[in-house]
C-alpha cells in the first residue's frame, strides 16, 4: 500500500500529492496539485473531496473517539467523541486527556463531559448509555 | 402455556433488526423485536470509531450514536422489545420459542424477519499450525475487551487480516498504549476500506504487509511468538523467507460469516456463496413468510446499506402480514458469472404490486484495477449497464434497476438473466 500510494504520488509533476479522500466510505483517491497558493483537486467525485482534500494539506482533522472509565456503573467504560474533528497532531492530547477523567453513572448519550478542554471550541461528549449499578452499591455498604 | 400473536416478528435488534421493527411498525401491523443480548443496539454499541450513518443521518457518526438515533425512532412507535431473550427455534410455521427470564414462551407470528447479523471467522476456520495458547482472538473479542469491558487483552499485538475492524482495533490498541508490530495480510490487496487503511494505519505509521500470512503461533499457556512467511498467488508460504516475530497477543480479521443456525434449522435454502439465505428483491427467503435482513443475508460494507435493507424486509414483512401480496407468483433467478462471486437478491418475484425497482449488490472476488462493465443481460438482450473505473472485493457495487425493467420482464420474462463483468 505504502509503495502503490507513493508511486501513484510521483506520477506527473513534482508538486502532485495523493491522498484517499476520508469523507465518505467511497474512498476516491484525489490528485492535489500545489502551484504557489493555489491548490487544484482533481480525482474527486463530489464537493466534499475538494473541501476534504484543501484540509488535509493545511492541517488534516480527524473525528477523535475513545472511551472513559464510569463509576458506579453496571459496565467499566462509556464511549466519547470529539464533537467536531480535531487536528491529527492534537490526538495524543486527547487521548491523555481521557485517560485521567472519570464520569459518574448514570451517563446518556450526547451529555458533555469536558468543555472546550484544548480552547479550539471542541468539547468532549458520550456516545453511549451507562446505567448505576444499584447492587454494587448496596454490596458495598 | 398461552400462545401470544404478533403481525411480525423480529429476530435480533442490531440496526437491520431495529430498522426493520421500525418499518413494519409504521405499517400499522403489531411488532415484537427480540435480542438475546441485554441492550439494543447489536454490535454498534462496541464500535465507538466515527464513520456511520454518513447517508442515512447526514453525519458522521460513531456506532453507538447510530445506534441511539435508531432507538430514538424505535421508542416513538409501539414496538414491543424483548431484551434478554433467546430465540430456541423457529418453526415453517412461523412459531417462534423464546427463552427468557419469564421461561419459555411460543409466539405464534405473521411474518418474521431474521436480522441476526454475523459473526467472525475464528483461528479455527483458518486452520493455521502450531499450539494452541491464550492471546488469540477475532478483532470483534479484542473491541469487546477494549471498549466495553474496560481492559487490554495484551502489550505486544500481530493483527493477521486488512478486514475494516482490525485496521480500526490497530488505531484503539496503539492509542491505548499497546504495540501493534505488525498487520498481515494474506492476500495482494487491502481488504477493508482504503480510509481505514489512511487514518488507522497510516496515521500512526503501522505498516500494512500484504501477501504475508502467520504460518505457526508459538507458546505454552499464552502467545510467545509467530512465524510470518510471504505467500504467493495460490496462498502457499515461502518458507525459505520465514521470520519469526515475538508477540503476546494474534488478533485475527480475516472476515464475517452470516449467523444462519436458526434459518438452517427452519429449511430457509443458503447460497453458498453469501453464507445468507437466498432472498428475492422484498428479502423474503425460501421459507413462506420468513424474511431475512442485513449481514444475516450477505456481508455489507456499511450499516446504512443494512439499515435500508432491515427497512425493506420489515415493510415487506408487514405487507406479508396484512395480506396485501400474493407471493406464489413465479419468479426470475439471477445467475452471474466469475469474476463476479455474489449477487443479491438472488431471485425476482414478478408481480402486480406497486414497484420502485429494486436495488442489487454485486461483489467480485478479485481485484479488477481497470474500467470495467457490469451487465445484466440475457443472451443478446442488454437490460442493464454499469460503468466503473475498477471492481474491488472489498466494494460492493450497487446496481439500479428501474421500474420499466420489471414491467417488461412482466409481460415478456426472460429466458434466463445473467450478470457479467466485461
Amino acid at each position: 500500500m505504502e509503495n502503490s500510494s507513493s508511486s501513484e504520488a510521483s506520477v506527473g509533476s513534482g508538486m502532485t500529492k495523493s491522498i484517499y479522500c476520508l469523507r465518505c466510505p467511497r474512498g476516491c483517491l484525489l490528485q492535489v496539485e500545489e502551484e504557489g497558493e493555489q491548490i487544484v483537486v482533481s480525482g474527486n467525485a463530489c464537493k466534499l473531496g475538494e473541501a476534504f482534500a484543501l484540509q488535509e494539506i493545511r492541517s488534516p482533522r480527524r473525528l477523535f473517539t475513545s472511551s472513559l472509565c464510569v463509576r458506579g456503573g453496571t459496565v467499566p467504560v462509556v464511549s466519547v467523541m470529539s464533537s467536531q474533528p480535531i487536528l491529527r497532531d492534537d490526538i495524543p492530547r486527547w487521548v491523555e486527556l481521557c485517560r485521567t477523567l472519570e464520569v459518574e453513572a448514570p451517563v446518556v448519550p450526547e451529555m458533555c463531559v469536558a468543555k472546550n478542554p484544548f480552547g479550539d471550541g471542541i468539547d468532549l461528549i458520550t456516545t453511549w448509555y451507562v446505567e448505576r449499578d444499584n447492587d454494587a452499591e448496596n454490596q458495598g455498604r | 402455556m398461552t400462545m401470544i400473536d404478533f403481525d411480525v416478528v423480529v429476530i435480533g435488534a442490531g440496526p437491520a433488526g431495529m430498522s426493520a421493527a421500525i418499518a413494519a411498525s409504521d405499517e400499522k401491523v403489531s411488532v415484537l423485536l427480540l435480542d438475546r443480548n441485554t441492550e439494543l443496539g447489536g454490535i454498534l454499541p462496541q464500535c465507538i470509531h466515527a464513520g456511520f450513518g454518513a447517508r442515512r443521518f447526514k453525519e458522521d457518526l460513531p456506532g453507538p450514536l447510530y445506534a441511539h438515533r435508531l432507538i430514538e425512532e424505535l421508542k416513538k412507535r409501539p414496538v414491543e422489545v424483548w431484551l434478554d431473550s433467546f430465540v430456541l427455534d423457529v418453526s415453517p410455521s412461523r412459531k417462534v420459542t423464546v427463552l427468557s427470564k419469564r421461561g419459555y414462551e411460543e409466539i405464534q407470528a405473521r411474518s418474521i424477519v431474521l436480522a441476526m447479523g454475523c459473526r467472525e471467522r475464528t483461528r479455527a476456520q483458518l486452520k493455521i499450525p502450531g499450539t494452541h495458547p491464550a492471546g488469540v482472538y477475532t478483532a470483534g473479542t479484542v473491541q469487546r475487551m477494549i471498549n466495553r469491558e474496560g481492559w487490554m487483552p495484551g502489550k505486544r499485538f500481530v493483527i493477521l487480516g486488512s478486514g475494516d475492524i482490525g485496521m480500526i482495533m490497530a488505531r484503539r490498541i496503539t492509542l491505548e498504549g499497546g504495540e501493534v508490530v505488525r498487520v498481515l495480510e494474506a492476500l495482494p490487496f487491502l481488504t477493508g476500506l482504503r480510509r481505514n487503511y489512511v487514518q488507522c494505519l497510516q496515521d500512526f505509521g503501522i505498516e500494512l504487509f500484504l501477501s504475508r500470512t502467520i504460518t505457526r503461533i508459538d507458546g505454552y499457556e499464552r502467545v510467545e511468538g509467530v512465524e510470518v512467511a510471504p505467500v504467493d498467488e495460490n496462498l502457499c508460504p515461502d518458507f525459505s523467507q520465514k521470520e519469526y516475530i515475538p508477540c503476546d497477543t494474534v488478533v485475527l480479521s480475516v472476515g464475517l460469516i452470516p449467523e444462519n443456525e436458526l434459518s438452517r434449522k427452519m429449511g430457509v435454502v443458503l447460497d453458498p456463496f453469501t453464507g445468507g439465505p437466498v432472498v428475492d428483491q422484498y428479502s423474503q427467503t425460501s421459507v413462506y413468510g420468513v424474511f431475512a435482513a442485513g449481514n444475516v443475508v450477505q456481508i455489507y460494507d456499511l450499516v446504512d446499506d443494512v439499515s435500508d435493507h432491515g427497512a425493506l424486509a420489515g415493510r415487506y414483512a408487514a405487507c406479508f402480514a396484512r395480506s396485501l401480496l400474493q407471493w406464489q407468483t413465479p419468479s426470475l433467478a439471477f445467475s452471474w458469472k466469475a469474476p463476479l462471486r455474489s449477487v443479491v437478491p438472488q431471485r425476482i418475484l414478478l408481480q402486480e404490486m406497486e414497484e420502485n425497482g429494486l436495488e442489487v449488490f454485486c461483489r467480485v472476488s478479485r481485484l479488477l484495477e481497470h474500467e470495467c462493465r457490469l451487465v445484466l443481460r440475457s443472451d443478446e438482450t442488454v437490460y442493464y449497464e454499469k460503468k466503473l473505473p475498477f471492481m474491488r472485493p472489498a466494494e460492493m457495487v450497487a446496481c439500479r434497476l428501474d421500474k420499466g425493467i420489471l414491467q417488461q420482464w412482466k409481460t415478456h420474462p426472460p429466458q434466463r438473466l445473467q450478470w457479467e463483468v466485461v
